[in-house]
């Protein structure tokens, strides 16, 4: 077919407006029955800022704010997923409290599952319903998702790390007026500086000397070939080859640091296999004296380990400079975009540290049961106390904020694999949220009614969505598709209406009337299974 | 063709989770509600496009014949000629791959009762040549969309949209061209306006001796008058992959609205004498039956046979090359390019296509460059024209739309260009597509031949 208008991926008028509007009904109605609608309140929220995060992610229009804001995002997405999926199990779990005895286990974990199959499957149904309209979930689109999530967290670890090194490297030493892991923690560190930069006197230590020699040597090679000095120097017949004594050097110090990283274990062997005083007998005095001297020198050590990160710094800048110059500014902005975003996070989140990390505290000591605040003076306010509320908030960012890379990571494969077709991925999310949360919702005691209108209601989404795609590939952005529309969606009801009727007349026949065993129940559950697997294989 | 669509089969999917879930947890009402997405596969597998489904289909172009630039209203209409409701019917018309819709959309999405008929309103922008629309494609599906059938419908009423400058338009026959055929030089010898005097030479005609001079001083002197020398006027068509860019896709590019304007041009000198040739850059050898000329030039003298029909092959040979798909990467052999990517040739293509041109320019020539400016190319052609004291005059379209900053800064560039070939001492007619070619041409035409 010749097609003439652009392919939208955006639903039709009334597609969208079945979808949403349905989709709003139904968790508004599931969330109430289901006595979650706070936390299906936040899991929407939740849902709606991943299917906006999408967005963004695809901006074309303003690609590096969208990247941007995309990836201010992970914060109120990550917040909003753990909440949800924490906050529904320990508020399930504290209604049950307390506990009879261990025989109200299993019914216990099946309310709380059902309970958070019900808050996950209305905000999967948010998401689904809100990504749809727009058609934001789409490969393209989680893979960008997927790398601004991944990117907002490099300059949070970053931080963490830094603070990280900063406490430790505070606490290096011999570990004096520490206690317990703070002094094991100073020791390990002092050991290994003492290693590096400060050798016990009176040997030889060749071999760390060759090790950080060789750093040095092959850091400065890299950084002199990074340089653009080659480029600006004069090429003449009659002048010094200035060129050829550039690369004369480069050369002479890679293959210098290349022998010294041969050499550097050699002398390890010698050094640890060897007594000392065999070694100073093997040589003159002199030369022992000036080897000991030499490798044993903590300034000169530490003059190499400096020159070496010098020498990184210099390559790195060097690469970014050069990779800079070649993109397009607009190139540069998205790139860098997630990256501001997450200095920015963590900016905002050194600076709330303390007082968050304080009131925290404060309402574990008060409030907690007396068992839980011991446990916790006793293993974590040391952890607190040694590496301070910076460091720890900033890690558990980091960890948090790993949720929305999950979710990204997570929608990125259900595409790339094909578990979810690509055009319909929206409304099939949003179907198979309400399908969850229905199902969900019966076993938690959900009235019948609403149960039939449930899964009808999550097929009907599902349908309109699908049909909506096909009407507008089909039929462009111009044509009038209210019409077909409506008689589809008003079929589909119809069928479902039907099929709820049937049910409703099998629950009057069967009640009461057909018994099964616990027998007979669990070969038919493993059947349903099997069944379902080989269904799944077979559709995909 | 008829095809299912299996996309109920999720409901078994559906069933079986509800069985599972209520056997695992005990719920009958789970159990029971599994015969609702059984319903819907039933519903699926049942559900058919009616089997005494029929449609017919017409079409009607208002404008057969418009010219180049021109929305062209299309109307197509299809009736439901059966005798069962067809409730899901999606058609699109077979616009000609060339043709850009502009206004309305050639698709609809309806639902038909017996006898009912949709129709389709939608513009095209016309460009030169005739066009052929294809089988209006259609697809019905039943209620629950698994079974569709898609057919080509055969449509009655117009078929083909031409569009061609048709000689019997004469667009510029009120225009009074100054002395045709003649032109009036700097050089003094025989003709009719003074010139100047010069000391008499052995063999000058005794009728030009100042005989009253030599009466009063007894000198012989010989009166000079400005030569006249026949005219040539050689219409040059920028057509190389630079000029083939369109402001919008589906619209002519610069090329073809550069041979259109030329085409105009050459009819109306064609009526009132002028003896005019015609020259076309940047075509290939398959653009053109019979090939290019052995300096690459597309190349046409009023003194040809058949020279009206060769010049008509030429221009329809622009269009066949903006038509053709890009075939060469390293070339810069890019066709119908937005302007904010287009890629200038290198110096030496430049330089060949001139020396080219120039050989085959006659001393006595004057010279009009149709080219859109997409680069420099024209410019420093009319410099290289005007330095040789060729009269140039430059008919330059305007394509750039300046709703952008990329197609402002095409406009501020092709301004450039059109500066810089002013300054060389050409004449430019800028040429506002809003307006006909032909009122630019009427308004500088004088100026054409000014000298």
């Amino acid at each position: 077919m010749t097609d003439t208008t652009p392919d939208s991926p955006r639903l039709p008028t009334t597609s969208r407006a079945v979808v949403l509007g349905l989709t709003a009904l139904l968790v508004w109605r599931l969330s109430m029955a289901a006595g979650v609608a706070r936390m299906t309140l936040v899991g929407a929220g939740a849902g709606l800022a991943v299917a906006l995060a999408l967005w963004l992610a695809g901006w074309e229009r303003w690609r590096p704010v969208g990247i941007f804001v995309a990836s201010l995002l992970v914060g109120p997405v990550s917040v909003g997923v753990l909440t949800v999926s924490a906050g529904t199990v320990a508020l399930s779990v504290q209604s049950a409290l307390p506990f009879d005895s261990l025989a109200v286990l299993p019914t216990l974990i099946v309310t709380v599952l059902a309970t958070l199959f019900v808050v996950v499957g209305c905000g999967a149904a948010v998401f689904g319903a809100a990504a749809s309209t727009r058609g934001v979930l789409n490969r393209e689109r989680t893979t960008s998702y997927a790398t601004v999530t991944n990117r907002t967290i490099h300059p949070l670890l970053l931080v963490g790390g830094v603070l990280l090194a900063s406490d430790l490297a505070s606490f290096s030493g011999d570990g004096s007026g520490l206690l317990g892991i703070q002094r094991d923690a100073a020791i390990a560190l002092g050991q290994l500086t003492g290693l590096l930069f400060d050798p016990t006197p009176g040997r030889s230590h060749i071999a760390m000397f060759c090790l950080l020699s060789a750093l040095a040597a092959i850091g400065v090679s890299r950084a002199i070939a990074a340089l653009p000095l080659t480029e600006l120097a004069p090429r003449t017949s009659d002048g010094p080859d200035i060129v050829g004594a550039i690369e004369l050097l480069v050369g002479w110090l890679a293959r210098l640091g290349g022998l010294l990283l041969v050499v550097a274990p050699v002398a390890g062997v010698i050094e640890v296999g060897i007594d000392q005083a065999t070694v100073a007998s093997s040589l003159p005095p002199a030369i022992y004296e000036l080897v000991v001297g030499i490798t044993g020198l903590s300034a000169l050590r530490v003059g190499l380990w400096r020159l070496f990160v010098a020498s990184l710094a210099v390559a790195l800048a060097v690469w970014l400079l050069r990779r800079t110059v070649r993109s397009s500014a607009d190139r540069i902005g998205t790139v860098v975009a997630p990256y501001v975003g997450g200095a920015m996070l963590a900016m905002l989140v050194v600076a709330v540290a303390a007082p968050v990390l304080s009131r925290i505290r404060t309402a574990i000591t008060e409030t907690a049961p007396a068992g839980t605040a011991q446990l916790f003076e006793q293993f974590l306010v040391p952890v607190l106390d040694f590496f301070g509320a910076s460091t720890v908030v900033v890690l558990a960012a980091v960890a948090v904020f790993s949720t929305a890379s999950i979710v990204g990571t997570g929608l990125w494969l259900a595409l790339v694999t094909r578990y979810v077709t690509e055009r319909t991925a929206g409304v099939a999310v949003a179907g198979g949220g309400l399908f969850v949360a229905t199902t969900a919702a019966a076993t938690l005691g959900a009235s019948t009614p609403l149960v039939l209108a449930g899964v009808v209601g999550a097929i009907v989404v599902w349908d309109a969505g699908a049909f909506g795609v096909t009407l507008r590939r089909e039929a462009g952005t111009i044509a009038d598709t209210r019409r077909v529309a409506l008689v589809h969606t008003g079929a589909t009801l119809a069928i479902g209406g039907v099929g709820a009727a049937l049910t409703v007349g099998l629950i009057d026949v069967a009640t009461g009337s057909i018994t099964a065993t616990a027998d007979a129940a669990l070969p038919g559950l493993v059947a349903c299974l099997v069944a379902l697997a080989a269904l799944s294989f077979a559709i995909r | 063709m008829r095809r299912r669509v299996h996309r109920w089969a999720g409901g078994l999917a559906g069933a079986l989770v509800l069985v599972g879930v209520a056997l695992l947890v005990g719920e009958p009402r789970l159990l029971a509600a599994a015969v609702i997405p059984l319903t819907y596969v039933v519903y699926g597998s049942l559900s058919r496009v009616p089997a005494d489904a029929a449609l017919a289909a017409s079409r009607s172009v208002t404008d057969a014949q418009p010219t180049p630039g021109e929305p062209v209203p299309v109307e197509l209409t299809v009736r439901n000629t059966g005798v069962a409701a067809v409730t899901d019917l999606r058609l699109i018309d077979g616009v000609p791959d060339e043709l850009a819709v502009i206004d309305g959309s050639p698709r609809a999405c309806v639902s038909l009762r017996p006898g009912e008929a949709v129709t389709l309103n939608y513009a095209l922008m016309a460009k030169r040549g005739s066009y052929t629309f294809d089988s209006p494609a259609t697809r019905v599906r039943s209620l629950s969309a698994s079974d569709t059938v898609t057919v080509d419908l055969t449509a009655s009423g117009d078929t083909t949209l031409t569009c061609a400058n048709t000689v019997s338009d004469v667009p510029l026959v009120d225009a009074t061209l100054p002395r045709a055929g003649t032109l009036p030089t700097d050089t003094g010898g025989s003709g009719l306006e003074f010139h100047s005097t010069r000391s008499y030479q052995h063999g000058d005609p005794i009728n030009r001796i100042d005989w009253r001079r030599y009466a009063k001083s007894g000198e012989l002197t010989t009166v000079d008058y400005r030569e006249e020398q026949a005219v040539r006027t050689v219409l040059v068509v920028d057509a190389r992959p630079a000029a083939r860019v369109t402001p919008e896709a589906g619209y002519p590019t610069g090329a073809e609205l550069s041979a259109y304007a030329a085409e105009r041009l050459l009819d109306a000198l064609s009526v009132t004498g002028v003896v005019t040739s015609v020259a076309v850059v940047g075509l290939d050898a398959e653009d053109i039956p019979g090939g290019l000329g052995p300096d690459g030039l597309a190349w046409v003298d009023e003194s040809d046979d058949h020279a009206a029909a060769r010049a008509a092959t030429v221009f329809d040979g622009v269009g066949r090359a903006a038509n053709r798909e890009e075939t060469d990467d390293g070339a810069g052999d890019t066709v119908t390019t937005p302007y904010s990517s287009v890629e200038t040739v290198a110096d030496g293509g430049l330089a060949a296509e001139v020396a080219a041109l120039l050989a085959r320019l006659p001393p006595t020539a004057q010279v009009v460059v149709f080219s859109p400016l997409a680069d420099s190319w024209a410019s420093s052609l009319v410099e290289s024209l005007t330095v040789r004291q060729y009269p140039t005059t430059l008919v330059s379209p305007d394509l750039a739309r300046r709703d952008t900053v990329g197609t402002a800064l095409f406009g501020l560039d092709r301004a450039n260009r059109l500066k810089r070939a002013e300054l060389s001492g050409a004449t430019v007619i800028d040429w506002d597509l809003d307006n006909p070619i032909d009122a630019a041409l009427r308004a500088s035409l004088a100026e054409l031949f000014r000298i």
